[in-house]
């Protein structure tokens, strides 16, 4: 679709599949990097993508590995990740159940 | 107390140092934009309607689902809003209207996520010939705003030619209007994504000379406040902005902080 303009219609430019569309794939793309399948969706809950990027992006991993008392490089690139993904899924998921909602 | 975000200013439900350092500040000016939707009354009846929408879709609000983001508490301000709320929305409207007031181009080309239907945007869209040439991201705040906004009679009834156009968020990953754009305003609800995809999408929508104006790029001050910037996962998009050889990247630590960033090349 290309840009839409007022010239005809003020006030309605706004594009409900469009956005379902967009963030519906940004937590497609979320569930696989976590270790999920958007094919599950329908049973999937935004808990259950939520803890499985805490699993799956667990920070601590290397500190169990016998370096007690040392962060490693890896335990922050966990974190960062972890944080990162909920965040914009959260974001998304919150999209996505409003644009259901006006559907 | 209470602490509600906006836009670049995070403020508390009272008359607090920044609500009066705005108050302050717009008195100070000259482009105070004084009108019908420089008053609270105004401005209360935008919050109204969205509330009221936003209580309708009964939308998850426990923490799992929403934790302490900004763009999913913003309804905290808009249900208990405090007095002279409307100098908070003046000092946002104020940047993105310096900056391009500066530039100094014909009839700017300007991309924003998130309009408001105050007189300092409402201005500028006024046909025949509106002044700034606005695009406006597809998504909720254009929902709002076009739902909410838009049909105020304080809108309507000063309003009668607005002129805007509208960019889905594929169109923008797709390349669309790349080089195009005079100046792009956005917050990091629209920047972050699974990676830098939106980011560079967004930088290569401007012109050579053209201007990023992203907002709120600290995360409400956390990674000035948490001195570790290298576990704040604000960090690698801001770093990927300053990366940008052709780009002019000015960092500015202020409240919730802005990146400026002009197009080289």
């Amino acid at each position: 679709m290309t840009v839409r303009t007022t010239e005809d219609t003020v006030g309605s430019l706004y594009s409900n599949d469009a956005e379902l569309v967009f963030v519906e794939g940004e937590v497609a793309r979320i569930m696989f990097t976590a270790g999920l399948d958007w094919a599950d969706i329908d049973t999937t809950t935004i808990d259950d993508i939520v803890n499985k990027i805490r699993e799956t992006y667990e920070e601590g991993g290397s500190l169990a590995l016998g370096t007690e008392g040392h962060r490693q490089a890896a335990d922050d690139w966990n974190f960062v990740r972890q944080q990162h993904l909920i965040e914009v899924v959260r974001r998304a998921w919150r999209r996505r159940a409003m644009a259901i909602g006006r559907a | 107390m209470a602490q509600a975000r906006y836009g670049d200013w995070t403020c508390v439900m009272a008359e607090n140092h920044w609500l009066k350092a705005l108050r302050v500040a717009r008195d100070s000016s000259n482009t105070q934009w004084d009108g019908v939707f420089a008053s609270s009354e105004a401005m209360n009846d935008w919050a109204v309607a969205v509330t009221a929408d936003y209580a309708a879709l009964n939308l998850d609000q426990r923490d799992i689902a929403i934790g302490g983001d900004f763009e999913l508490i913003k309804m905290d301000l808009y249900k208990t809003a405090p007095e002279n709320w409307e100098n908070i929305v003046w000092g946002a409207g104020t940047i993105v209207l310096m900056i391009s007031h500066l530039m100094d181009r014909t009839n700017p080309k300007m991309m924003i996520d998130y309009p408001f239907p105050i007189v300092s945007l409402l201005d500028m869209l006024e046909g025949p010939t509106p002044t700034r040439e606005y695009t406006v991201l597809n998504g909720y705040n254009l929902y709002d705003w076009e739902e909410f906004g838009l049909t105020l009679p304080d809108v309507t009834n000063n309003y009668s030619d607005i002129r805007y156009a509208a960019m889905d968020m594929q169109d923008l990953l797709d390349g669309e209007g790349a080089g195009t754009f005079d100046m792009v305003r956005v917050g990091p609800q629209t920047l972050h994504s699974i990676n830098n995809r939106v980011v560079d999408a967004i930088l290569g929508l401007l012109n050579v000379g053209g201007i990023l104006h992203y907002t709120n790029p600290s995360g409400y001050q956390s990674s000035y406040n948490g001195g570790t910037p290298h576990r704040h996962l604000y960090t690698s998009f801001n770093r990927h902005i300053a990366a940008q050889a052709n780009f002019d990247v000015y960092h500015i630590p202020m409240e919730q902080g802005m990146i400026i960033a002009k197009r080289l090349s």
